[in-house]
Order: structure tokens, then sequence, then C-alpha cells
């Protein structure tokens, strides 16, 4: 009997070993050699990811570009202290090198004689199968990839004059990894990964506004049909529009209801990363030891779930070999699980949720989120927005940034109106929402039944990796909106 | 802070340390000219190629120990072909002359099933670096991991034993030493190459009074080892930072004056530049369409761009397309006199590549009213009463609009004496009037990557709170 994460495996061997004339003795040499002279963990992280991107301005694709990453990273842990070195070259000399690199970073006091502890490194069982084995561009050729920014072009263009500006960015992605530690772990994966952004200005009356959409995740180029890049297009143009109208948001505290999908970046900020175990082993986050505690209202349900089948932050392995899965973060208001990566899970003695991931071979392994969200709730979005008298709908938003350690996030609308009596009026600019994390929560009073998820980038401590965010619409009191209007 | 001045150490670099890198300005030369060679022998119009390599080691520690020692080693070959008008670029992180011949054939291939954009060319050959000096940026400390941990060990030690009632941590304290090479090569012969280091020390603290915590940093970064900070210096820096924000309140809403500290004041500057970039100007993403000459800021300021500054964090003797850039004024008495322009927006605006690609240079923004005594005291007296902002968290600036909105911390100022630490509101204006506002500017230069600035008062802003 054959398992996908078998072949994934077999795939992954064959490109990063085989056709390096490496095996996985070499591989298992390297992990010997690697904790030789002490350390309770090791392990040997090889990729090759190849992006290609094109890009259209002003109605033309002018410019494309095309890049290989490869290497291997290897890293030896004692206790939490980590030693790391890596190299942009994949051989039996380099990983020679990166090991003796690596044993070279590791901090004096270790036993300078060398143990030689071997290494028997065995494949996982199943992984999370959120996506097949596929290339990302599944066979489209360059024509095909050309049509579909011309068409956002077409598209983005038909919907208003007042559209002025459009460019468009499609980027193809295909990475292949395969990790081998010195707890037994081999394991590969095939990611694909795809995404199509769009951003466009609109003009009116010497006033101009920006407008920008994006979606993708790890699914062929093909399946993101006319539908998908209608969406798009109807998301860029609208914000747009929306704000060559837009007045100074309203600043004080005030009820918000927040539209679905990417607004889900409040729970990525506001509670996300304080819910990462590396913040909670070293005691940096707001909600450290508030395990088992209520931090949010009734009937809010947060989860971060890797296996989403083809979604942006899904994984069918993280990049230590552990499979991704569903691990529920607050369940009806109360704080009940963690992400962990092996080296927080160990130090913790909590178990492994398969977060650890790492931007490249080049960088270190962290505990990050995967696909984030609240589930739904009973409440039709119309039902919210007519329960407000007076307040702010923001329906889109650009991004935020969080301090885990006292809890304070703040997130910018792009696209946001007021609500008076009920109905949603004019539309307001430069509105960024403030608060504390382990509060914000217990003020979300009414949860929409129309979970969506957007997709996002996120960033700690330097490295960037693909994620979702998502929620349905809710209604939040209490909040305070900074803007510049009275 | 006290502005430090930039020197330039002979000594250092007669006898130099071990760098940190594998191969010599002339090997990366050699895989450029040779990307160059395969472009031009494959019928590419024009060719750019840049070869750059990176190393060094970088160390963290937390509770006296090492948590993080990593060995940094990387590089990468980047080549842009052009095909009458159409761009293909490729990179990889070989540089076998195999490899490079995969790029080379890649990037060609990909530029031909383009569509042409008339002004995607190779830069000006008259404004090419060919003649412009060298710049001293190369100042390898050869320091070990033990040499870094130790430095990392004092920064901690420095954070943990500035005791107050309140009890300070260290989150990560670090240090940091990478040299790096580039070279650019273009198919119309011209190949230079120039090296650099870069020291760094940092310290994240927590500063903890009951339930509540508060975070703190500082860091120093120079080109060389005798241009940082103390260590003491940073780790005593970093812990009052959390310190003396234990105990914030919010602010309630209110339009008041604001003093933003040196150190965060850079951000405005950036802003301010972001409307003066060729794409910004070209696809008039900016409340300053066609700038030059129009009135940006009060006219008591300049802003000077300076490419040659020998240790310059910003510095370059020629920017990513070949281009030399030159000292000049960016603006001169509150008027936009010069752009940010790479070869194809300066072409697209009808103007000259400034020298640019790839990013501004070191920048300076001074005031004719700045008084050699008017440090931080002097400019807190200055505000009088309202808002000395330390802190920016994050939040928005809608270039189109100036519309600008951020997520702030800071200290409430009462008769230029601090009152309170303060938290959980925002700032918001709009740019346009922001930096027309600008009343004064502070003698506490702080130099924050490339930018030098000191603190700013902008007399009347709108704050959001409880």
């Amino acid at each position: 009997m054959s398992f996908p994460s078998v072949d994934r495996l077999a795939r992954a061997q064959d490109t990063l070993l085989v056709a390096n004339d490496l095996d996985t003795a070499k591989l298992q040499d390297g992990l010997s050699s690697l904790w030789a002279r002490g350390g309770d963990y090791g392990d040997l992280y090889l990729e090759m990811t190849t992006r290609d991107t094109w890009s259209l301005e002003r109605g033309k694709v002018t410019r494309a570009a095309f890049a290989i990453s490869q290497g291997i990273g290897a890293r030896i842990v004692t206790g939490d202290k980590t030693a790391f070195a890596y190299s942009s070259d994949i051989s039996g000399k380099a990983i020679d090198a990166v090991t003796a690199a690596a044993r070279a970073m590791q901090s004096h006091g270790q036993d300078a004689a060398e143990s030689g502890r071997g290494v028997r490194i065995e494949a996982i069982g199943q992984d999370a199968q959120a996506y097949g084995i596929m290339h990302a561009a599944g066979g489209m050729d360059t024509i095909e990839k050309v049509a579909i920014l011309r068409t956002l072009d077409d598209l983005a263009r038909a919907v208003d004059p007042r559209i002025t500006e459009v460019n468009a960015q499609l980027a193809v992605e295909d990475s292949t990894i395969l990790v081998g530690a010195t707890d037994g772990t081999l394991a590969g994966d095939i990611r694909p990964q795809i995404r199509i952004s769009l951003s466009v200005v609109a003009e009116s009356n010497a006033k101009r506004a920006s407008g920008s959409a994006g979606g993708g995740g790890r699914f062929m180029l093909a399946e993101f049909g006319s539908d998908r890049l209608q969406k798009l297009v109807e998301k860029a143009t609208s914000v747009a529009l929306t704000n060559l109208e837009a007045i100074p948001s309203p600043a004080g505290e005030m009820t918000v209801v927040l539209g679905n999908g990417f607004p889900g970046v409040l729970l990525h900020e506001a509670v996300g990363h304080g819910l990462e175990g590396d913040f909670h082993r070293r005691q940096e986050s707001v909600f450290n030891g508030m395990i088992g505690q209520r931090i949010a209202a009734p009937g809010v349900t947060v989860v971060d779930d890797a296996t989403v089948p083809g979604a942006r932050g899904s994984l069918n392995i993280d990049d230590e070999g552990v499979a991704g899965q569903r691990t529920v973060l607050i369940e009806d208001g109360y704080l009940v699980g963690l992400m962990q990566d092996k080296i927080s899970a160990r130090i913790m003695n909590d178990k492994m949720t398969g977060n650890g991931r790492r931007q490249s071979y080049a960088d270190l392994p962290m505990t990050r989120m995967t696909n984030t969200f609240l589930e739904s709730g009973p409440y039709d979005p119309a039902e919210i927005i007519a329960s407000v008298k007076n307040g702010i709908y923001a329906v889109e938003f650009s991004g935020g940034t969080v301090d885990i350690t006292s809890g304070q996030f703040n997130f910018s609308a792009e696209k946001a109106f007021l609500i008076e009596d009920g109905k949603v009026t004019a539309p307001i600019e430069g509105a960024t929402l403030i608060g504390v994390g382990n509060e914000a929560l217990k003020h979300i009073s009414m949860i929409g039944n129309d979970l969506e998820l957007g997709i996002g980038f996120c960033g700690k401590n330097g490295q960037t990796v693909p994620v979702s965010v998502g929620q349905p619409t809710i209604r939040m009191d209490h909040v305070v909106v900074g803007g510049a209007g009275a | 802070m006290s502005a430090r001045k930039h020197f330039q150490s002979v000594e250092a670099l007669d006898e130099q340390p071990t760098t940190y890198l594998l191969q010599s300005e002339a090997d990366l030369a050699d895989a450029a000219s040779y990307a160059i060679e395969r472009s031009v022998a494959l019928g590419a119009g024009g060719a750019v190629a840049r070869v750059s390599e990176g190393g060094g080691i970088s160390v963290t520690v937390a509770r006296g120990e090492v948590e993080n020692a990593v060995r940094d080693g990387n590089q990468s070959l980047q080549i842009t072909v052009f095909e009458d008008g159409r761009t293909g670029m490729a990179s990889s992180e070989s540089l076998s002359r195999s490899a490079i011949d995969r790029v080379v054939e890649q990037a060609i291939g990909m530029a031909r099933q383009l569509e042409p954009d008339p002004d995607a060319c190779l830069a000006d050959r008259d404004l090419l670096a060919w003649t412009t000096p060298e710049i001293a940026m190369f100042a390898p400390t050869g320091q070990s991991a033990q040499a870094l941990t130790d430095a990392a060990l004092a920064i901690e030690h420095a954070a943990v034993t500035t005791s107050t009632a309140d009890s300070s941590r260290v989150s990560e304290a670090g240090a940091s030493s990478q040299d790096m090479r580039f070279a650019l090569a273009t198919s119309h012969g011209f190949c230079r190459s120039w090296s650099s280091s870069a020291q760094h020390r940092w310290c994240q603290t927590i500063a903890q009074r009951g339930d509540e915590m508060k975070q703190g940093s500082w860091s120093s970064v120079d080109r060389q080892l005798g241009g940082l900070e103390p260590e003491e210096a940073i780790g005593r820096r970093a812990a009052r930072k959390a310190l003396d924000t234990l105990g914030a309140e919010s602010l309630s809403t209110r339009r008041a004056p604001v003093l933003v500290d040196a150190p965060v004041a850079s951000s405005l500057v950036r802003a301010l530049c972001a409307q003066l970039t060729g794409t910004a100007q070209f696809q008039r993403m900016t409340f300053l369409p066609d700038a030059q000459g129009q009135v940006i800021s009060a006219s008591h300021l300049t802003l000077v761009e300076d490419p040659f500054e020998p240790f310059g964090l910003a510095s370059a003797p020629f920017d990513e397309e070949g281009v030399a850039g030159e000292r000049r004024d960016i603006v001169r008495d509150g008027v936009v006199t010069g752009l940010f322009l790479d070869t194809r927006m300066a072409r697209k605006l009808r103007m000259q590549s400034t020298g640019n690609a790839g990013g501004m240079r070191n920048l300076s923004l001074v005031s004719k009213g700045t008084l050699p005594d008017d440090d931080i005291g002097a400019m807190l007296r200055k505000l009088g009463t309202g808002l000395w902002l330390t802190r920016i968290m994050g939040g928005a600036t809608n270039p189109a609009t100036g519309v600008y909105s951020q997520a702030a911390g800071g200290f409430w100022i009462e008769n230029g004496e601090i009152v309170r630490p303060v938290h959980g509101f925002t700032i918001a204006g709009n740019l346009q009037e922001m930096f027309k506002s600008i009343s004064a500017v502070g003698a506490d230069i702080h130099r924050s990557g490339g930018i030098r600035v000191g603190s700013l008062l902008l007399p009347d802003m709108q704050i959001a709170g409880r």
C-alpha cells in the first residue's frame, strides 16, 4: 500500500538527493557527525525552489524574472541553544562543510570527544494531504500566463473609466524540501504556490486613490479561473473607487463591524502571534500562563489549520518533518492550545503541532502560523450591521502589527464606511484600529455565518512565510479607531 | 543619543583582519563578466550582471547563555537582459559556469516572449561610474563566535543590571559581524566591484511590574567596530526603553503638538522621500505629482543625499545599473530639487537617472533653525505641553492622498517635563500639511540606516484614544 506521503518523499529524494549524487546513507552520516560533539537534536534541511514572476504595467507584460534557490541548512540544538550553518550548494562536500560549520558554532563547553552516535532515519507515516504532487504552472506556457494578466487588465479597465492605472503580477513557485533529523525523521514535500496580485489607481477631479487585491494558494494555475480573476478585480477597483469619495475617519472609541475574509488579520495579530510556542517558552507573550482561561467572548473559536485543501498556508508537513494539522487555539472563548515547533514543544513538554516553519534553508525554523481563522457563528452579516446604531464597517484591511509582550495590536482599514442608524453610509479613509489582544476578543459580540479565508504574508524576526487569515463578519465593541477626522 | 561623527580609520585599512568571505572581488567580477559574455554571445541587445557574496557570524544570547549561533554565507548572481525593451531577469545561487549558462538562457528565453517597453534599456553610457572614486566601506573584523558571544553577554549584563524597583530581563541580546562584496558588469564593457562590512549590536528587553509587561529595544550599527556604541550603553538604553514605559496610560482623544523622537523621525523622512521616487511620480501615486520645483516642506528644511560618505550605511560608488550618483540636495529650503530615479523611470519622466536604481543613499534632513544646544531637553521645552512620540507601532500612510494614521506610544509632557508614559492611542494627520508644519528640528541627530535626522516638532496633530 502506498501513501501519498511516500510518493512525495520519493520525489523529494529524486530532486534533492539522487540528482546531486547523494543518498539517504549520506544524510544519515551527516546527521551522525552533526551531533557528534553533543546536542539533543539536529537536522539537515534540503531545499530547491524555483519561482517565475510576470509583471504587467500599463497594459503590457514587459518584464519577467526567474529565480532558483537551493541549498542545505544544518542545525544542532542543545537545550534551547541552537547552532546553525547553511550552504547554497547541495553535494556531499556541502553536507560535510555545513555540519562542520554548525559544530564550530556550537558553544564552547561541549564534550569535545567525538561520541559517534549513529542516526537511523525512516519515512514518517501519513502527512496532511492538503495538496497533491503537481507543478504550480500545471503545463501552462508563457502565452497563457500573459493572457491571465491581460484579462485582469481588461476586466479592471472595463469596471469604470476612472480606473487609470492597472498593475498586475503573477508568481508561480515550486518548492521541494527534504528533512532528515536525529530523532529519526525522514520526510519530504512538494509545495506548489501561486499568487496573482493586482493594484489599480482611480483618478477623478485630481483626487487619486489606489486599491489592491491578491489571491492564490497551493494549487495549479489553471484552477485560477475567470470567476476568481473577476473577484480580484472587483475587490481592487472597489477599494480605489470607494476611496475617491472617502472622508477622514472619525477618531475615538466605537463599535466596529469587521468584514469577512482578510480582516481576520486582526486575529492573526491580536492573538495568533501571542499563541506561538516559542514566545511562551521565553515567557514573552501576554497570554503566558492563561491556558484554560476565558480570553474571548462565548462563541469565539479560533483554529490554526494546515490541512485546508489548497490554501496558501497549508502544509503536508512542516519544515521540521511533522505532519501539518488542525490545532484549536481558542474554543468557545477559552484558551485551549498553543502552536508548537519541535524545540519549543520539547522544552515545554507540550505536543508538536506541525507549526515549525522557515523562510528558506538559510533561515532557522520558528513557531509560525499556517491558516488561522475564526469559525463561523449564527448571524446573518446584514443583521450584524443593522444592530449598530453608530460605528464603522471595516471591509478591507491592508495589514497590521502586534507587540506580543504588551498585547497591543494595530491594523489599518483600506476600505471602510460609517454606520449610522444601522445603515452603511459614507466611505472613510485613514482608519487605524488599535487594542490589546487579551481584551479585544472579549468584546466580540456577534459572529456572522460567512467565514472566508484571505491570503497574506507573515513576517517574524525578519522571516516571511505565506499564510492565510480568515473570519466571518463580526461585531466588536469598544474599539479605539484612529483617524484625522473629528 | 548623541550625533555620531563618522571617521575614516586609515589604520584599520592597513592591516586588515581576515574576512568571512571566500571569494575575492576579482572572482565575483569574473562571474559577472562571464554572464555578460554569454548574454552577448546569445544575442542579447543589452545585459547587466550583478554578483554578490555575503558572509559573517551572528550570535544571540539570553539568560547568560548562547541561544542561536549562526554562520552566514551566501552568494547570488542576477542577470538582466534587454531585448528591444523586453526585460528578462534570472538569478541563481550557484556561480558555476553551467549555472550561469542556464540563467542567461532563461533570461533571454523569457525576454523574447514579452512585449516591448521602449524605456526599458541599459543605463546611459555617459552616466556610468567609470571614474568615481572608491569609497571606504570595508572593515572586516574576523571576530569569532566567542568574541561576538562576549559582546552580546556584556550587552545583556548591562541591561539586566539596570535596576529599578521593577524587573528587567533580556529576551534577546545579539552581536553580528558581516562582510559583503558586490560586482557589476554591463554589456557596455563596464565592470566594477566593491566590498563592505557591517557590525551590528542589539538588545530587546522586557520590563515587568506585576502582570504588566513592556518591551524595549536598542541597537547600534556601523561599518566599523570602532563606530559602535559601547555595549554597556546599548544594554542600559534597551532596558530604560522598557522600564520607562511601565505604567503607561491611555490618552483621551484630543489635538496636541507632537515631538517626534529622532529614532522615530526617520520614518517621516522615508514617507517624504517616498513621494519623490520615479515610480510614485510616474504613476502619480503621490500627493505631489510633478514634484520638481514644488514646495513639499517648511522652508527652513533641506534634505541632502550623499552616496559617497565614507563608511556610510547607504553608500555606494555606483547603483545597481552602474550609474554614479552625486552629493546633492533633494529638498532645498522646502522646495523639491531632486528625485530618486533609475534609468527606466527617468526615461519615462523625460529626465536623467540619478543613480538610485536599488534605492536611496545616505540622507540627512537639516533645518536652518537648529541651534547646537537644541538637545532633547531643549526640544521638550519647545514642545511645552504635548506628546513626545517615542514609538510608532504600525499603521497606514496613503501616498496618493497623504492620509497618515499610526498606532503610537510615548510620554505626555507638560511645560517641558515628563508627566507619564502613554500608550493605546493613534496619531493622525495629512503628510502634505505635516511636512509643511514642521516647526523645529533638534540637534539630537540619530542615524537609522542611511537616514540622519533630529527630533521633529509638529505643532498640531490628531490623537485618538479612549
